[in-house]
C-alpha cells in the first residue's frame, strides 16, 4: 500500500489511522476558574457601559456602545431606562435661554421673556417688552442687587426682580460676562468690548476697541489662564479661543485653534478644565495641554445624529452639551474624569440650549425642543436615578452595543444572549434584538427580534432556537421599555453573549513506512525533506493525488539521527495533519 | 488742605499699560481706606483728596497681581516720628521742613542747605555745624553762643550789624529798658545832626568814674541846657585859668595869670560893658 508525500510516493504498512483534530482547544487556567475557561463555548460580556458612546465594533470586550437613545448607560452593571423628558407648558417660539433668577426659572427667546410658574404648570409673561432675537443672557450681582441681564446685539436690558425691566445700553452688546466686578459684552460688530463700572452693574459702560485675526465672535466667558492662573475673559471666534486681556486691552489666540469656522458655538471654563466646541468636537485644554473631548472621537455619532456643539454647561461633575444643526438633534453627557458620552434625549426638533436648575427636587435639566421647553429630572445627590425616590423614567429606551468583531473571519455559532436582571416583569421589560454580518442599524425593521425578557435574576434568549446561528459580525441592540408607571425600570446588571468558534475541522493520519533493503535511505531522504520544507506538501492516502490531495505538515517522525541508524531496515510510524480545514 | 498724587505706569510683562486696574489708597497708621481710583489708558492712576497729615499706602490690584507703593510721600513727607541715633548727612537740601518734635542727639551735618526751616521747639544740645547758611531763622527760644570770625549778624537791612569790627547801628537806636522792661532810655546815635545819649524822664544821667570823668570838645563851649551846676559835693572848683581876657560875654568867668589882674578872678561886667576883678580879701 502507498501513500505520496511531498510528490513522493512512499510504500506503508498496516492500516492508515485518520482522525479529525478539533482546532479550538479548551482553555483551563492555572488559577481560577474564569470565563474563557470554559469547554463548550465563549462568552462576550457586556456590564460597564462607562466608557461611553461611539466604538462601532470591537474586536476586545470594553466598556463602550455605540449608540443608545433613551437608557442610562452612566453606572456600572446598571443600565435603566433614561429619564422622562416632560414638556413644560407651550413656550411658544425656541428658547435661546434658560436660567435661573431671583428663585425662578426663566428663559427668553424670541420677543419672548417668560417666566415658569410652578403654581400652574406654565410659562408666565415676565417681560412684556422683551428684545427681539435674544443673543445671551445671565445673572450676575453687584453691591446694590442682583440683575437678569438679556442683550440682543443691539440693547441690554435687565430687571432686579423679574417684572420690572428697564433698558440697561443700547451699545450692540451681543454677548455677555462678568469679570473683574464688571459686567463685560462684546458689541455685534464683534469690534468693541464694554464693560460697566467696577461694581456697578447697571452704570454708565464704557469700551474699548479689539484688534485680532478673527471676523466673528460667538460666544463670551470667563474663566483663568491655564498656564499662569491670571483670571481672564475668553473669547470664542471663528478662529480659535482668543483670550481678552482686560486690563491691558489687547486680546490673543490660544493654544485652541480651528479651521475657520462660525459652527465653534460654545466654551465654558469648567472644573480647572476649558471646553471649547470646535463645531462637531470639543477641544479640552488642562494646563497646556489639548486633547479631543468631543462625541465625535472614534466612530462618533451616528448620521443623523451628528452637528454642531451649540451649548454646553457645567454640573458638579458632569458636562452636558447639545449637539444640534443636524437630522435630530442631543443632548449629551459626560463625567468630567471617567468615561465618555452618554445621550440623554435625542429629538428631530432644535435642541440648542440646556440649563440646570437645582430649585427643584432632584435637580431639573431644562432645555428647547422646536418651540417646546422641556426638562428631566436630573439629580444632582447622585448619578444613579435608582436611588432617587421618585425618579421617573422614559417610556422606553435602545441601546446599541458595539458590533462583536472576534476573529471575525472565523465562522462562529451565536448560541444565546443572557442577562443578570433586576425588576424584569411583563411591566418592566427587555426586548433583544440581532443583526447577523452586517452594520449597526438604527432602523427597527433591519434588527431580528427575540423573546423578551420579563424575569429576574437570569434571562436567556436562545438564538436559531437553541441551535444557533452562524455569524462572522453579530450586533445586538436591547431594548428597554416599562408600562405607564414612571417609576419603575428594568435593569440590566450585564449581558452575556455565548458563542462558539467553529473553524473548518483539520484532519491528520497516522501510518507505518516501511524503510526495508536498499530503498530505506531514499525514502528516509524523502522523509526528511517533507518535514524540512518550508511550505505545506501535498499528501493523499489513497496513493494517488489524483484521488486525493491534501496539504499537510509532519506532525511526527523518527529524529534524522535514530533513522539513519537504522537506515538499513525499519519499520517506522508518521503522523501528519492538515493545518486549515475546508 | 487735601494732597494729589499720581502713581507711577502699571505694565504687564510685555510692557503694555494695565488700564482699570483697581487702586486704592490706604492711610500707613490705620489701614484705613483713603480714596480709590483706577488706572487710566497710562497706566497711571490719580489719588486728589489724600490727607496731609498721614503717611499713605498704595494698593494695585489687576487680575491675581497685586503691587504695593509704600509710603508715597516719603519725598516729601512730615516727619511724625524720626529718631536718628546717628546721622551724616553729606548733602541734604530740605526745601520746605516741618519738625513738630525731632530729638537727634548727635547729627553731622557736613553740607546743608536749608532755605526756609521753621522749628517750633527745638533743643540742640551739641551740633556741630561747620558750614551752615540759613536764609530764615524764626527761633522763639534759641540760645546760642558763637564767635563771629568771618560775616557778620545783620538786622533791619543792615542797619544793624555785629561783626568782627564791633556793633555798628545805622539810623537806629539802643534801647535800654529796666528789669521790667520799661524804656529808661536811648542811645540815639546820630540824631539832628548830634550823638545823643538819652535818658527818660525822671531817668538821671549818671557818669561815673573812680578816675576822671573828662568832657572834652572842640567847640568853644560846653552847654548845660537847664538846671544848675551843683558842685556841693565836691572838694573843690578848678576855673578856666587864662592869661588874658576872652570874648566878653554876660556872667564869664576865669582866673587870670598875667598883667594887672594876675592873681584876681576875672568876671565880664555886661552892665558896665568891661571886665572886673573880684577883689581880695
Amino acid at each position: 500500500m502507498y501513500i505520496v508525500l511531498n510528490d513522493k510516493r512512499i510504500e506503508v504498512t498496516g492500516e492508515i489511522i485518520e482522525q479529525q483534530v478539533a482546532p479550538f482547544n479548551p482553555q483551563v487556567g492555572a488559577g481560577g476558574i474564569e470565563f474563557i475557561d470554559s469547554a463548550t463555548h465563549q462568552i462576550e460580556e457586556f456590564r460597564d457601559f462607562r466608557g461611553g458612546l461611539g466604538i462601532e465594533t470591537q474586536e476586545k470586550p470594553s466598556d463602550r456602545f455605540y449608540w443608545s437613545d433613551g437608557t442610562e448607560t452612566t453606572k456600572e452593571g446598571y443600565l435603566t431606562l433614561g429619564p422622562l423628558v416632560t414638556t413644560a407648558g407651550a413656550f411658544g417660539v425656541q428658547p435661546v435661554k434658560i436660567l435661573d433668577f431671583n428663585s425662578g426659572t426663566y428663559a427668553f427667546g424670541n420677543s419672548v421673556g417668560k417666566k415658569w410658574n410652578t403654581g400652574t404648570s406654565a410659562w408666565d409673561t415676565a417681560d412684556s417688552g422683551a428684545l427681539a432675537g435674544p443673543t445671551d443672557a445671565l445673572v450676575v450681582t453687584d453691591a446694590t442687587a442682583t440683575y437678569l441681564v438679556v442683550c440682543n446685539g443691539s440693547d441690554v436690558r435687565y430687571s432686579s426682580n423679574g417684572t420690572s425691566w428697564s433698558s440697561l445700553s443700547t451699545e450692540n452688546v451681543k454677548y455677555l460676562t462678568v469679570f473683574d466686578k464688571r459686567l463685560i459684552g462684546i458689541d455685534a460688530a464683534y469690534k468693541k468690548m464694554w464693560y460697566s463700572p467696577r461694581e456697578d452693574i447697571d452704570g454708565t459702560l464704557s469700551s474699548f476697541n479689539l484688534t485680532g485675526d478673527y471676523s466673528t465672535v460667538t460666544d463670551l466667558f470667563t474663566g483663568r489662564l491655564l498656564t499662569s492662573d491670571e483670571p481672564c475673559i475668553y473669547m470664542l471666534t471663528d478662529n480659535g479661543l482668543f483670550v481678552v486681556d482686560f486690563y491691558t486691552q489687547t486680546c490673543y489666540q490660544t493654544d485652541i485653534r480651528y479651521p475657520s469656522t462660525t459652527n465653534a458655538k460654545v466654551g465654558m471654563f469648567w472644573n480647572s478644565d476649558l471646553l471649547v466646541g470646535t463645531g462637531s468636537g470639543i477641544s479640552r485644554m488642562s494646563g497646556r495641554t489639548v486633547t479631543p473631548w468631543g462625541p465625535d472621537q472614534n466612530d462618533g455619532l451616528p448620521t443623523n445624529y451628528q452637528g454642531y456643539i451649540y451649548d454646553m454647561v457645567g454640573l458638579s461633575h458632569w458636562a452636558i452639551i447639545t449637539v444640534a444643526g443636524g437630522t435630530n438633534d442631543s443632548i449629551l453627557k459626560r463625567h468630567e474624569s471617567y468615561g465618555g458620552w452618554h445621550q440623554i434625549y435625542s429629538s428631530s426638533s432644535a435642541v440648542e440650549c440646556v440649563s440646570w436648575s437645582p430649585l427643584y427636587s432632584p435637580g431639573r435639566l431644562w432645555f428647547g425642543d422646536g418651540t417646546n421647553i422641556k426638562y428631566i429630572q436630573f439629580p444632582d445627590k447622585t448619578h444613579n436615578p435608582t436611588k432617587v425616590s421618585g425618579y421617573t423614567y422614559a417610556a422606553s429606551g435602545d441601546i446599541y452595543l458595539p458590533v462583536m468583531s472576534k476573529l471575525s473571519s472565523m465562522p462562529k455559532v451565536m448560541v444565546s444572549i443572557e442577562a443578570v436582571t433586576k425588576s424584569l416583569t411583563s411591566a418592566t421589560k427587555v426586548t433583544p434584538y440581532y443583526i447577523v454580518n452586517d452594520d449597526i442599524s438604527l432602523t427597527g425593521a433591519d434588527w431580528t427580534m427575540m423573546d423578551a425578557w420579563e424575569s429576574s435574576p437570569n434571562v436567556k434568549s436562545e438564538f436559531g432556537s437553541g441551535l444557533g446561528i452562524s455569524f462572522y459580525e453579530m450586533c445586538i441592540r436591547l431594548h428597554l421599555e416599562r408600562t405607564s408607571t414612571t417609576t419603575i425600570t428594568p435593569i440590566i446588571k450585564s449581558i452575556a453573549l455565548k458563542y462558539l468558534p467553529l473553524p473548518a475541522t483539520v484532519t491528520s493520519w497516522t501510518f507505518v513506512v516501511e524503510a526495508l533493503g536498499r530503498k530505506a535511505p531514499q525514502i528516509i531522504s524523502d522523509l526528511a525533506n517533507a518535514r524540512d520544507a518550508s511550505t505545506l506538501v501535498n499528501f493523499s492516502p489513497d496513493g494517488d493525488i489524483k484521488a486525493s490531495e491534501h496539504f499537510v505538515r509532519i506532525v511526527t517522525m523518527p529524529a534524522k539521527r535514530w533513522l539513519d541508524r537504522y537506515a538499513a531496515e525499519k519499520q517506522f510510524q508518521v503522523t501528519v495533519s492538515e493545518v486549515i480545514g475546508g | 488742605m487735601a494732597r494729589s498724587y499720581t502713581t507711577r505706569a502699571f505694565v504687564d510683562d510685555k510692557g503694555l499699560p494695565l488700564i482699570n486696574a483697581w487702586c486704592r489708597a490706604f492711610n500707613a497708621s490705620t489701614s484705613a481706606l483713603i480714596e480709590t481710583q483706577y488706572t487710566g489708558s497710562t497706566g497711571t492712576a490719580t489719588f486728589t483728596t489724600l490727607p496731609e497729615d498721614v503717611n499713605v499706602n498704595i494698593c494695585c490690584v489687576w487680575g491675581t497681581k497685586v503691587v504695593w507703593l509704600y509710603n508715597i510721600f516719603s519725598a516729601t513727607q512730615d516727619l511724625l516720628y524720626l529718631s536718628v541715633t546717628e546721622a551724616i548727612i553729606s548733602n541734604l537740601a530740605v526745601t520746605a521742613a516741618k519738625i513738630a518734635n525731632a530729638t537727634i542727639t548727635n547729627a553731622q551735618i557736613a553740607n546743608a542747605t536749608i532755605t526756609n526751616a521753621q522749628i517750633a521747639n527745638a533743643t540742640i544740645l551739641d551740633a556741630n555745624i561747620s558750614t551752615c547758611s540759613i536764609g530764615k531763622l524764626t527761633a522763639g527760644n534759641l540760645a546760642v553762643t558763637f564767635t563771629i570770625t568771618t560775616g557778620s549778624l545783620s538786622a533791619s537791612s543792615g542797619t544793624v550789624t555785629i561783626d568782627s569790627n564791633g556793633l555798628t547801628i545805622k539810623g537806629q537806636k539802643a534801647i535800654f529798658r529796666d528789669a521790667s522792661g520799661n524804656v529808661k532810655g536811648y542811645l540815639l546815635g546820630i540824631f539832628a545832626g548830634a550823638f545823643n545819649l538819652l535818658a527818660n524822664p525822671g531817668v538821671a544821667l549818671v557818669l561815673t568814674s573812680t578816675s576822671r570823668v573828662v568832657i572834652s570838645s572842640d567847640e568853644t563851649e560846653t552847654q548845660f541846657l537847664a538846671g544848675g551846676l551843683n558842685a556841693t559835693w565836691a572838694s573843690h572848683l578848678d576855673l578856666p585859668i587864662r592869661s588874658s581876657d576872652p570874648t566878653a560875654t554876660e556872667g564869664r568867668t576865669y582866673y587870670c595869670t598875667s598883667g594887672t589882674a594876675n592873681g584876681y578872678i576875672r568876671y565880664y561886667d555886661a552892665n558896665a560893658g568891661a571886665w572886673k576883678n573880684i577883689a581880695r580879701v
